[in-house]
């Protein structure tokens, strides 16, 4: 098995994805290079934008090999601020007739977790659920029950409406590998959406096939030790790092943390584009996506992304000329 | 020029350019109006107009108020102007100079910055008006450098004629500035395309060395030589014909046929282009306060007009050879108290059938021409002439005598009994009954009545009548020098005195420099009737109507008229003498021609050098290994963008860069992926052979849809592989 083998599970994963939600290519991408990359994904997004189907189909396209029916292949958890943290874990509950206390496992107990509208939950059920992705298990009355391999959480927020939520603050945000901040669609891309409304209504159709949760978990280790990463790269990531760190825009810059954390993140984005090694592209794709959501700006300052790209730029501009060195 | 559209700031260079060319522009076109303060208002204005110009285009002004604020700010500034020079309020406080020069400047600093202003505002805010714009600064530069052509020498020297007054052939510099005007406009088109300022000034430092080398070759090659006018009358359309040496015989006379040939209009364009200087080595003052110098002269009617004549044995005081020893003239009258000696010399600037000296001729002796000064002297000859030293009056009762065989060509004329009829009624009404017989009285009256009752005009329409003289006297009597001398020689002949047409130059004795030169030119190109007297010889009698049709005439410039008589005389500084200091400046001057020669020469290597590189990194797909191939492809194929003008922009990765080229270059893709894949630690990398095969398909898609100029301008852009990136 080989980063062919690995490739050709995601296209899978692609392809289904694009079938069922369309004009949403980029955002499809990084949530497949998150899930490869091991990592999560918070989106900020208005109501009605395909979040949901976007994690339902790729919850759906998933094959549980498992031979459990525990663990479903999706689950999504509304977050409203009356929630509790073992609305999400799961509780110990009593048996009568067994007469002992057994675990009801919680929707995190899922291969792929849609929590919607995270900031609207008290911040102990938002760290509840941190934990869970951070640790990969849950810990329940000194019971600690792991969570799947493959555990994904698509998380949810609405950029406006932000009364009576409970924001999460930089250090949580950091748990998250991406922020992804979805653009509004285009015109081509809404129209196809209304015009492919009634096959999609049918599902993902059944020629796409679907990729088994074995294969995913072997295409992540596949990915991270066959794609090669350049010194160059490494040095760019570090030198960005401390660009942002020096910018007066920035309060607090990116952790090293995320640094380690990108790397995986480059890693899957080269093999979904069927390449061997971290190219500049990747680079310049995942700065955003990456860093955005880990700087602590300073006040007036409301868009990271500007504030990336001019420390980008630079290492950017260095990194395509020492590909023409001899 | 900058489109509306593109919201941005316009960058300083734009602006500092297209300032520099209204300024060049308004230079150009109130030199030979404007005083130099007005001049000095209308750059000023010009400057200060393109500067403001964007901000104007951008406010919320409808273009129509800002035309009709610079109309009315044009008008206001001709009023204003107009009233400082009218009024003596001014005068008195300010002196008539300084109002006059307030007026020039109130008048061409308005003017200049409302024209600048309205065409500049309309050209940002519609891009297509920029050729008006264009238009107008390419007319104004080319005018000055139109009144050069031909290489002509004369007043109005603003560019190239003070070159010559330092002894430098002005060709180069006319070359120069004419090179330096169009690389300036083509920038500045250049600029409007794309304003990127440091890919700017890279074109404008090659295109400016290009031009460099072009006048290095220039200097070296040598420049052809201007087409030059020739000298005398009705040279125009002279010139391929008069076989050239050989003596005597009738036959061998110059074909002159056409020297004197009846033209409705006598008006040339280089009518104030030098044709010779004369030197003066006695003093002499002609008694008709004009200088004459005849070269031919026209006496056998051909049933038409006068022509050369034919025959040996007349108007042997003609001489028809440049002298290649010194000559003798046969006919020459002798000297005496009446006649003094008289020696010239002439230096020719343009060519002449044969040679010309002052009235009357008696040796011509050749010469060397002055080499090594600026001027180029075609031929330079001494003449000593025996002039008329007497008052006119004195002539009075001098007879003419039979001329021997050659008396009746002398009378020849047409057979209408006019002539006959005005003559004779001149004589009776103007001169008393005494000196009614006396032939100089007689030609004075004939040519004084001429005078008074005829106008002098280079337009006239004789020329298609059967006797365009009779048309001329018995008609409109409007006409140049050829009516007047035929009118006069046929009115002589009629009351059978000997006449004939001398042709050459005639110059007023004002015009005589302080270094008694006079400089000749084609304009000075003259005809007069002579009459024979004896003891004295031919004696001019010229008609100077009173009545002159054209604007007047302006001498050549005095320094200009100097310089050339020092250049004809051998010196090679024009009269300077050379000074300490003088030596100094030749050392400078020397040492400058050192550096500039250095200079070239670096210039030139560099040059060379940054083709060998472009060569070099073109063709070295074809020689380098499979270590190599993928890089150097790559590298080659940027440059073929770069030539084309597209390059990555700054901080954009290569991927990017070749998904831009994916409408112009499909092949480029692929050929980015190989060289990125090697670059950053791919495994598995295209063959050597395929990667060459892009890297040509790239060439070839590249050159195929770019226009043939565009590609062609990369090819020879020798840096154009330093942009790329």
């Amino acid at each position: 098995m080989d980063l062919a083998f690995a490739h050709e599970k995601v296209v899978r994963l692609r392809n289904r994805l694009r079938a069922a939600v369309k004009g949403r290519d980029d955002v499809i991408e990084l949530v497949l290079v998150a899930l490869i990359a091991d990592g999560h994904v918070l989106l900020e997004d208005y109501p009605g934008s395909g979040k949901t189907l976007l994690a339902k189909t790729l919850g759906d396209s998933i094959i549980d090999d498992q031979n459990s029916d525990e663990i479903p292949g999706f689950r999504r958890v509304q977050f409203t601020p009356d929630l509790l943290p073992s609305d999400v874990t799961g509780v110990t509950v009593f048996d009568a007739t067994t007469s002992r206390f057994s675990f009801r496992r919680g929707p995190v107990f899922a291969y792929v977790v849609l929590a919607d509208e995270i900031n609207r939950t008290s911040p102990k059920v938002q760290s509840a659920l941190l934990e869970a992705m951070a640790e990969k298990q849950v810990t329940v009355d000194n019971s600690t029950y792991p969570l799947d391999e493959l555990f994904f959480v698509i998380a949810t927020q609405n950029p406006l409406d932000l009364a009576g939520t409970y924001p999460l603050p930089v250090a949580q945000l950091d748990r998250f590998l991406f922020k992804i901040r979805m653009q509004n669609v285009s015109r081509e891309a809404e129209l196809d959406v209304l015009m492919t409304a009634k096959e999609r209504r049918a599902g993902v159709p059944e020629e796409l096939l679907r990729v088994a949760r074995a294969e995913v978990v072997m295409a992540r280790r596949l990915c991270q030790e066959g794609i090669f990463i350049s010194p160059a790269v490494h040095e760019a990531l570090v030198d960005v790092a401390r660009a942002l760190r020096a910018d007066r825009r920035v309060l607090q810059g990116a952790s090293t943390r995320s640094l380690v954390m990108a790397l995986p993140a480059l890693q899957a984005r080269a093999m979904i584009h069927g390449r061997d090694h971290v190219a500049p592209e990747d680079v310049e794709a995942l700065l955003v996506p990456v860093f955005g959501h880990r700087l602590e700006l300073a006040p007036g300052v409301d868009d990271p992304q500007p504030v990336i790209r001019d420390a980008a730029v630079p290492l950017l501009e260095r990194l395509a000329r020492l590909s023409l060195r001899g | 020029m900058g489109t509306p559209e593109d919201g941005v700031v316009e960058s300083n260079w734009g602006v500092a350019l297209r300032a520099l060319a209204w300024a060049a522009a308004a230079a150009a076109l109130l030199e030979p109006v404007a005083l130099p303060i007005g001049m000095g208002g209308g750059l000023a204005g010009a400057v200060a107009a393109t500067c403001l110009a964007s901000r104007v285009a951008r406010s919320p002004v409808r273009l129509g108020w800002i035309w009709l604020a610079c109309l009315v700010a044009l008008l206001l500034g001709v009023a204003v102007g107009g009233w400082l020079t009218g009024a003596e309020l001014v005068a008195r406080w300010l002196g008539v100079e300084w109002a006059q020069s307030a007026a020039d400047l109130v008048r061409f600093a308005i003017g200049a910055a409302a024209i600048v202003l309205a065409l500049r505002v309309t050209a940002w805010r519609y891009g297509i008006a920029a050729v008006l714009e264009f238009a107008l600064i390419a007319l104004a530069l080319s005018s000055l450098l139109a009144m050069h052509r031909n290489g002509a020498i004369n007043h109005p020297r603003v560019l190239a004629d003070w070159a010559l007054l330092r002894g430098r052939d002005p060709r180069q510099f006319l070359f120069l500035a004419g090179g330096a005007t169009l690389l300036a406009l083509a920038l500045a088109l250049l600029y409007e395309q794309r304003g990127r300022a440091p890919r700017l000034l890279l074109h404008l430092a090659t295109v400016a060395a290009m031009a460099l080398l072009a006048l290095l070759g220039s200097w070296f090659g040598r420049l052809p030589a201007p087409p030059r006018g020739q000298g005398g009358l009705g040279q125009q359309e002279r010139g391929r014909g008069s076989p050239r040496g050989g003596s005597g015989g009738p036959s061998e006379k110059r074909s002159t046929d056409q020297d004197l040939e009846f033209r409705d209009d006598y008006r040339s364009p280089s009518h104030q282009a030098p044709v010779a200087v004369v030197l003066l080595h006695d003093d002499y003052s002609p008694p008709l306060g004009y200088y004459y110098f005849r070269q031919t002269a026209f006496s056998q009617f051909n049933g038409r007009r006068l022509v050369a004549a034919t025959r040996d044995d007349i108007d042997r005081d003609l001489v028809l050879d440049f002298p290649t020893e010194r000559v003798r003239v046969v006919g020459a009258p002798p000297l005496g108290p009446e006649r003094l000696q008289v020696r010239t010399t002439v230096a020719l600037l343009a060519d002449h059938v044969r040679p010309f000296g002052l009235e009357s001729p008696a040796e011509f002796s050749p010469r060397e021409v002055p080499e090594g000064t600026g001027a180029e002297f075609t031929r330079s000859y001494e003449v000593v002439s025996s002039a008329l030293a007497v008052r006119y009056e004195e002539l009075l009762g001098r007879k003419t005598v039979r001329l021997g065989r050659a008396a009746s060509v002398y009378t020849e004329m047409p057979k209408d009994p006019r002539y006959r009829q005005l003559a004779d009624e001149i004589i009776r009404t103007t001169l008393r009954p005494e000196f009614a017989s006396d032939p100089f009285a007689q030609a004075l009256a004939i040519s004084a009545w001429l005078g008074k009752h005829s106008s002098y005009s280079m337009r006239s329409k004789h020329a298609t009548a059967d006797d365009p003289a009779a048309d001329f006297l018995f008609g409109d009597r409007i006409g140049y020098c050829v009516h007047f001398s035929h009118a006069a020689a046929y009115l002589l002949r009629a009351r059978g005195l000997p006449a004939r047409i001398a042709a050459g130059y005639v110059a007023d004795e004002g015009r005589k420099g302080s270094g008694s030169s006079i400089l000749l030119r084609q304009k000075d190109a003259h005809a007069w009737a002579e009459l024979w007297l004896d003891g004295f010889g031919w004696i001019v009698v010229d008609v100077s109507p009173e009545n002159i049709l054209d604007p007047p005439d302006t001498p050549p410039d005095p320094d200009l008229q100097r310089m050339l008589g020092e250049m004809a005389r051998g010196d090679r500084h024009g009269g300077k003498v050379a000074s300490p200091q003088d030596q100094s400046t030749q050392d400078l001057a020397r040492l400058g021609r050192v550096l500039v020669r250095g200079a070239l020469l670096l210039l030139a290597l560099a040059l060379s050098l940054l083709y060998a590189i472009k060569i070099w990194r073109r063709l070295a797909p074809a020689l380098v290994g499979a270590g190599q191939i993928h890089r150097v492809a790559y590298r080659s194929a940027l440059d073929r963008l770069a030539e084309v003008g597209l390059v990555r922009g700054w901080g954009e990765t290569r991927e990017s860069f070749a998904s831009r080229m994916m409408a112009l270059a499909p092949s480029f893709d692929p050929l980015t992926r190989a060289h990125v894949a090697r670059a950053f630690g791919g495994a598995t990398l295209p063959a050597p052979r395929e990667t060459r095969h892009w890297a040509g398909r790239v060439a070839r898609e590249v050159r195929g849809r770019t226009p043939w100029w565009k590609t062609l301008l990369g090819w020879i852009n020798p840096s154009s592989w330093l942009m790329s990136r």
